[in-house]
C-alpha cells in the first residue's frame, strides 16, 4: 500500500506548486536562409505575416517560472537578456514588467497584460540584412 | 510461490522452512489474502491443538497403526481431496483488490484536489473577465532609454500578439560588432 500513499502525496504536490512559465525565444529574420527553423513552425506564419521576412531561425530559447513579484532573469543567447516581474494574475491573464538588455544596455522596457499561450515581439536591432525578434510567450 | 500451497504454509507453521523458501513463502502470506486467510486458520488450530493434546489412548502398537495408515494411503492412491476453500473476512476481501481500491482512492483525492485549488477567475479592475483561452496581449505602457530611439506597440492582427517596435537602434554588419557596439552604447 506505499505506492498509492506515493501517488496522492505526488498529486497534491503537483496540485499546489502549479504555476505559468514564460518562454523566451531568439530569433533572426531574413530572406536570404534556404530552410525555416522547424521549431518556429507554431510561430513562423504569425512571425511572417507581422514582419514580412521569409525566414525565421531560432537562436537561443529561455524558460522560466513565474512567480508572483519575483524577477526572473532570462537569457536568450547573443547577449540579450530578458527581466520579468510578474505584478499580478488574473486567472489566465498575466500583468507584467518586461525589459529587454543587449549587454548592460536597456534597450526597452515594458508593462504588458499578456493570456496564457499568447505573446509578445520586441524587435531587435538590423544586423546585416537580418533582424532579431525577441519573442516571449506565457505557458500555462 | 506462485499457487497457494498449503504444504508449504503447514512447514512455515513448523518451523521447517528456512533460509530463501522461508522468506519468498512469508513474503508471499503477506501480500496474498487467500493464503494469510490459510495461514490464520492452521495457526488457530495449532494453537488449539497445543492447547488441548489429545491422550495418548491408543490401542494399537504404533508399528501397527502406521501400517494400517499406509495401506489406507496406498488405497486412495491420486485420489484427489477436494479441499475446503478459506473463508475470507472483510478485511481479506478489501486487500484482494488493492490496485482497484488504490485507483478509486486516487481519483477521489484528484477530484477533491482539483476542487480545493480551482479558482474562479478574478474579474481585472474596470474590465468584463477574460476568458480563459482566450488570447491577449496589450502593451500598457513602453519606454525604451537609449538615445534616439522610440518603442512603440504595434496590435497585431494575428491574435495573441503584440509588437513592440524599437525604431532608431543602430544597425551592424554582423553579430560580434553588435554585441561590441551595443556594450559601449550608453543607455
Amino acid at each position: 500500500m506505499r505506492w498509492p500513499i506515493l501517488a496522492i502525496s505526488l498529486l497534491l504536490l503537483a496540485a499546489t506548486t502549479e504555476a505559468a512559465s514564460v518562454r523566451v525565444r531568439l530569433i533572426r529574420a531574413s530572406n536570404q536562409e534556404a530552410v525555416s527553423d522547424p521549431r518556429l513552425d507554431d510561430i513562423a506564419p504569425k512571425l511572417k505575416a507581422v514582419f514580412g521576412y521569409t525566414h525565421y531561425d531560432q537562436q537561443g530559447i529561455a524558460h522560466g517560472i513565474l512567480q508572483q513579484g519575483k524577477r526572473l532573469r532570462l537569457y536568450p543567447g547573443e547577449g540579450f537578456t530578458l527581466f520579468v516581474r510578474p505584478k499580478s494574475a488574473a486567472g489566465k491573464v498575466h500583468e507584467l514588467e518586461v525589459e529587454l538588455y543587449s549587454g548592460k544596455v536597456s534597450v526597452t522596457k515594458a508593462t504588458v497584460k499578456i493570456a496564457e499561450n499568447s505573446s509578445i515581439l520586441i524587435n531587435g536591432p538590423e544586423v546585416g540584412a537580418t533582424l532579431i525578434i525577441i519573442s516571449m510567450t506565457v505557458l500555462e | 510461490m506462485k499457487v497457494h500451497q498449503s504444504k508449504y504454509l503447514s512447514a512455515l507453521l513448523d518451523g521447517q522452512l528456512g533460509g530463501l523458501r522461508r522468506w519468498r513463502v512469508v513474503r508471499h502470506v503477506r501480500v496474498c489474502p487467500t493464503c494469510a486467510a490459510e495461514y490464520r486458520k492452521q495457526r488457530h488450530v495449532r494453537r488449539l491443538l497445543r492447547a488441548n493434546p489429545a491422550p495418548a489412548t491408543m490401542d494399537d502398537a504404533p508399528e501397527f497403526f502406521w501400517s494400517k495408515v499406509k495401506a489406507e494411503i496406498e488405497r486412495r492412491g491420486d485420489e484427489v481431496v477436494a479441499t475446503p476453500y478459506p473463508r475470507l473476512s472483510w478485511r481479506d476481501r478489501l486487500s484482494q483488490h488493492q490496485a482497484a481500491w488504490a485507483t478509486v482512492t486516487v481519483l477521489l483525492v484528484a477530484l477533491l484536489a482539483g476542487f480545493w485549488t480551482w479558482r474562479p477567475p478574478r474579474p481585472i479592475a474596470g474590465k468584463a473577465p477574460v476568458a480563459a483561452a482566450k488570447p491577449l496581449a496589450v502593451v500598457e505602457r513602453v519606454t525604451t532609454s537609449l538615445p534616439d530611439t522610440v518603442a512603440t506597440p504595434i496590435q497585431s492582427k494575428e491574435a495573441g500578439m503584440t509588437v513592440i517596435w524599437v525604431s532608431g537602434l543602430p544597425w551592424t554588419p554582423n553579430m560580434t560588432v553588435m554585441k561590441t557596439l551595443y556594450a559601449s552604447l550608453d543607455s
